[in-house]
């Protein structure tokens, strides 16, 4: 188990340099740079080349691309190109405002998939069942902008309900925070929930098939009793892994949502700096999301094998 | 020198400064008789103020703003950074809502030549660390632009001062390298705000204006609190907020659902919902903000001017005024002086879609039945997506095939701006008309998008720019604004008016041709309805 994790965790590093590497190539070759983004149509040559001799911008790629690996590894993240503040305090803010919405979201969003996913199982073939595939597909197909204007329109604008905007001020009081949240967290939970739901159904369902389910039901046992206590444990780990892809995509994939709701987060920093072409912004907030999935998807194959006694204990 | 001072005395008499009595006296002083100085004060008289209530706290919500949004006028690049900048600094002078320079920090300014020049500076105005604003601040923040390691976007409009030197405490004296009857006007250009000597690092600035940063968050929100030892008229509000919501369709929910009391950027296409919303009032004001299409001189197709007349006929600027502004922008004939300039040409006839005449200019251009491409983007102005295929369709009558290509907004400036022979552009607002012609049309401009080069305009521009005579200056610019109409290679479309939104409880937001980001009394006349 321990060698599986140590080979996991380097596998890891792995895969986050190649991603380094190719995240700095690609925003090198758009075109353009951040002088010119920032600058945009007010530039003059001057202006322009004063800025780019004072970022250090004339040295060549590889060069600034070590340089910037080098400061990762001794621990400063640098400065932003565009507004040069000290890329660490403002990642530490958006990271925090990142995770409070991907954990709200996460912690509505997952239980309510999973018993979804259950009771569609439970109830297999029936109105009930084909109810929640529809609806939760309903949902997933619908774009998360869509979803947010309606919810906006109707429950912040005509009934003035919630805000229309998730702003908060400084260390806001937990009421603030979730009444703020509500309405985003809304709409990624209608965008995550099919994905979890389908999925917790389908691998409860394809287990249905074994012979210890056979004897269960031989034995006398109640349809939700088999598949609490018999069919989920081991149909877990094909859930767990869904259920992590969604979690790092609530980390790193809520653009839309964070526009619509005026949300400082992490992906907003992100595409704000790929446009200003901020590349030490774009290659320590590409790290981190590189991380989440990283991560994410070690923790469901560890899970994954610790909910399965076979592997927990091999012969 | 006379006009000047009487300028800067009509000024003064529309900010409540001096009294209608002392003005007629001064009048009289200066050998001007009683009917002719009551005329001239009328002449500066602005619309009557609401009544708006003292305290409370109004919250703007603007459409830029972003992580490189700074605190230093050497920064200033976006309508953010300038609504901000009026808020927490005084300007040297402001423009009045006839487009033209009026007191702030300097109370009076003159010259015999319009190349020497000197301002006095008022003596009341102090900084938020207790001294006075003086002639060594003003020489300090105009120098930071004209320093060798400048990022200025402003530099270029600085560099004809040659000389700039504190004469005392309150008389700065300037002279130009040539001369330029319209400094004072240049000087309401939100980067040359006023700052602090020897404030280089802007985290903590220091501010004389009618409001204190209390905080700021770049790309999100700045939040001032009134400065009760501001020189001018107090402002109403005690705190303003100042939010950047970019996602329009968000910023128009929030004031619909009153978390905002102004919001700026209106889109043209969510105009009627808007008007139709409950509390809700559209602000519009006409400016010399346009839209135009830029075709290079220097480079085929469009280095025929009778191709560039033909694309001139064949666009449907009614249309677009219609369709694309909703009727609120002024046509464009082709030149970049707006009819809300002093300056503005009437008596060149008005150009029309006309693709009977299009049709003729592409055959004399052997391009009859031909193609070209047309390049626009989200960025490049307001309506550039319906502008691009409005003029696609409108093409077609006359038997040429348009091209149209939607760059993204990230690389526009880069990759088609000044760099293709035809697309689709934009200017904001230019404080004088000198500053538009010389920015976008002299020989050696670097934001010259037609490279049209002609010798005998760049001659005129700096005549007229001297020329103190106001019909022998109009009549320069008439014939600067004909030659553009006849040969240049800027085809604009209209000059559309810049729309706001506010609450209806909200009042004192009356239009300004600078457009609200740059309307020095927005900060002291804005506030909650009494």
């Amino acid at each position: 188990m321990l060698r599986l994790v140590v080979t996991r965790l380097l596998l890891g590093l792995l895969v986050m340099w190649v991603v380094s590497v190719l995240v700095f190539a690609a925003t090198e070759i758009l075109p353009g740079d951040v002088a010119q983004a920032v600058l945009g149509q007010g530039i003059t040559p001057e202006a322009a080349a004063n800025i780019r001799e004072r970022l250090g911008l004339n040295d060549p790629a590889y060069l600034r691309y070590f340089d910037w690996l080098g400061g990762l590894l001794s621990g400063d993240l640098g400065h932003s190109l565009a507004s040069n503040f000290a890329i660490a305090d403002e990642v530490a803010d958006r990271l925090g405002n990142t995770l409070w919405l991907a954990g709200l979201a996460a912690l509505i969003s997952v239980p309510l998939a999973v018993t979804l996913g259950l009771v569609a199982a439970v109830h297999a073939d029936t109105l009930l069942d084909r109810g929640i595939s529809i609806g939760t597909l309903c949902f997933i197909s619908v774009p998360e902008f869509f979803t947010a204007a309606v919810l906006v329109y109707f429950l912040a604008v005509k009934l003035q309900w919630l805000p229309p905007l998730a702003y908060v001020s400084q260390d806001p009081a937990l009421g603030e925070r979730l009444e703020a949240l509500a309405l985003p967290v809304a709409t990624l939970t209608f965008a995550v929930l099919a994905h979890m739901a389908r999925m917790t159904q389908t691998a409860v369902l394809n287990v249905m098939s074994s012979a210890y389910i056979e004897q269960a039901i031989l034995k006398g046992a109640s349809r939700i009793h088999i598949i609490l206590h018999h069919a989920l444990p081991n149909a877990l780990a094909p859930i767990i892994n869904v259920i992590a892809l969604n979690l790092a995509y609530l980390v790193s994939g809520v653009i839309v949502v964070e526009t619509i709701f005026n949300y400082p987060g992490l992906a907003d920093y992100l595409v704000q700096s790929v446009a200003y072409r901020d590349i030490p912004v774009v290659q320590t907030v590409g790290m981190i999301f590189c991380a989440t999935y990283v991560g994410l998807n070690m923790l469901a194959d560890i899970l994954a094998i610790l909910a399965n006694p076979r592997l927990r204990h091999p012969r | 020198m006379s006009n000047t001072k009487i300028e800067t005395m009509i000024a003064a008499v529309t900010r409540g400064e001096l009294s209608r009595r002392d003005f007629m006296a001064r009048a009289g002083q200066l050998g001007i008789g009683a009917g002719m100085a009551n005329g001239l004060l009328t002449l500066g008289a602005s619309s009557a103020r609401a009544a708006v209530k003292r305290g409370g706290r109004i919250r703007v919500a603007t459409q830029t703003g972003g992580t490189a949004d700074s605190l230093d006028p050497t920064k200033f690049l976006s309508t953010v950074d300038y609504l901000r900048a009026y808020l927490m600094y005084t300007p040297l002078t402001a423009l009045d809502r006839k487009s033209r320079a009026i007191p702030a920090l300097a109370e009076s300014w003159e010259s015999d030549d319009a190349v020497n020049w000197a301002f006095h500076l008022r003596k009341d105005v102090e900084w938020s660390d207790g001294a006075k604003t003086t002639a060594k601040d003003v020489v300090y923040s105009l120098q930071r632009h004209l320093a060798e390691k400048s990022e200025s976007p402003g530099k270029p409009m600085l560099e004809q001062v040659i000389e700039m030197k504190a004469d005392g405490d309150h008389v700065v004296r300037m002279k130009l390298a040539a001369a330029n009857a319209d400094l004072p006007t240049l000087f309401t250009t939100p980067q040359f705000m006023i700052t602090r000597d020897g404030q280089d690092d802007f985290t903590a600035p220091i501010s004389n204006g009618p409001f204190t940063l209390k905080s700021f968050k770049a790309g999100v929100q700045a939040v001032l609190d009134r400065n009760d030892n501001y020189w001018g008229t107090p402002a109403p509000a005690d705190r303003m907020e100042v939010t950047s919501v970019g996602d329009t369709t968000a910023r128009m929910n929030a004031l619909m659902a009153g978390k905002f009391d102004v919001v700026t950027g209106v889109d043209h296409k969510i105009l009627d919902l808007l008007k139709k919303a409950p509390g809700v009032d559209v602000v519009s004001s006409p400016s010399s903000q346009h839209a135009n299409f830029a075709m290079m001189v220097d480079r085929a197709p469009t280095d025929n001017n009778d191709l560039r007349l033909a694309l001139k006929y064949i666009s449907p600027r009614e249309k677009f005024v219609k369709n694309v502004f909703k009727g609120y922008a002024q046509v464009g004939n082709d030149h970049q002086v707006a009819p809300t300039d002093p300056f503005y040409c009437d008596e060149i006839p008005q150009r029309h879609y006309d693709p009977d005449k299009a049709k003729f200019h592409l055959k004399k251009a052997g391009m009859a039945g031909g193609s070209i491409d047309l390049y626009s983007s989200f960025q490049a102005t307001s309506g550039a997506d319906a502008i691009a295929l409005l003029y696609k369709e409108a093409a077609r009558p006359a038997g040429l095939e348009v091209n149209v290509t939607m760059v993204p907004p990230d690389s526009y400036w880069t990759t088609a701006w000044m760099q293709k022979a035809f697309v689709v552009s934009g200017w904001n607002a230019r404080p004088t008309a000198d500053l538009m012609l010389s920015i976008a049309n002299k020989s050696d401009g670097s934001w010259n998008e037609s490279q049209w080069k002609n010798k005998h305009f760049d001659d005129l521009l700096v005549a007229a720019r001297g020329e103190i005579d106001f019909a022998k200056r109009k009549a320069m610019y008439c014939e600067m604004q004909k030659m553009l109409q006849e040969d240049g290679g800027t085809s604009v479309i209209a000059f559309y008016d810049e729309i706001n939104a506010k609450r209806s409880n909200v009042a004192g937001m009356e239009p300004h041709p600078a457009g609200l980001a740059r309307n020095a009394f927005f900060g002291v006349e804005v506030g909650l309805k009494a």
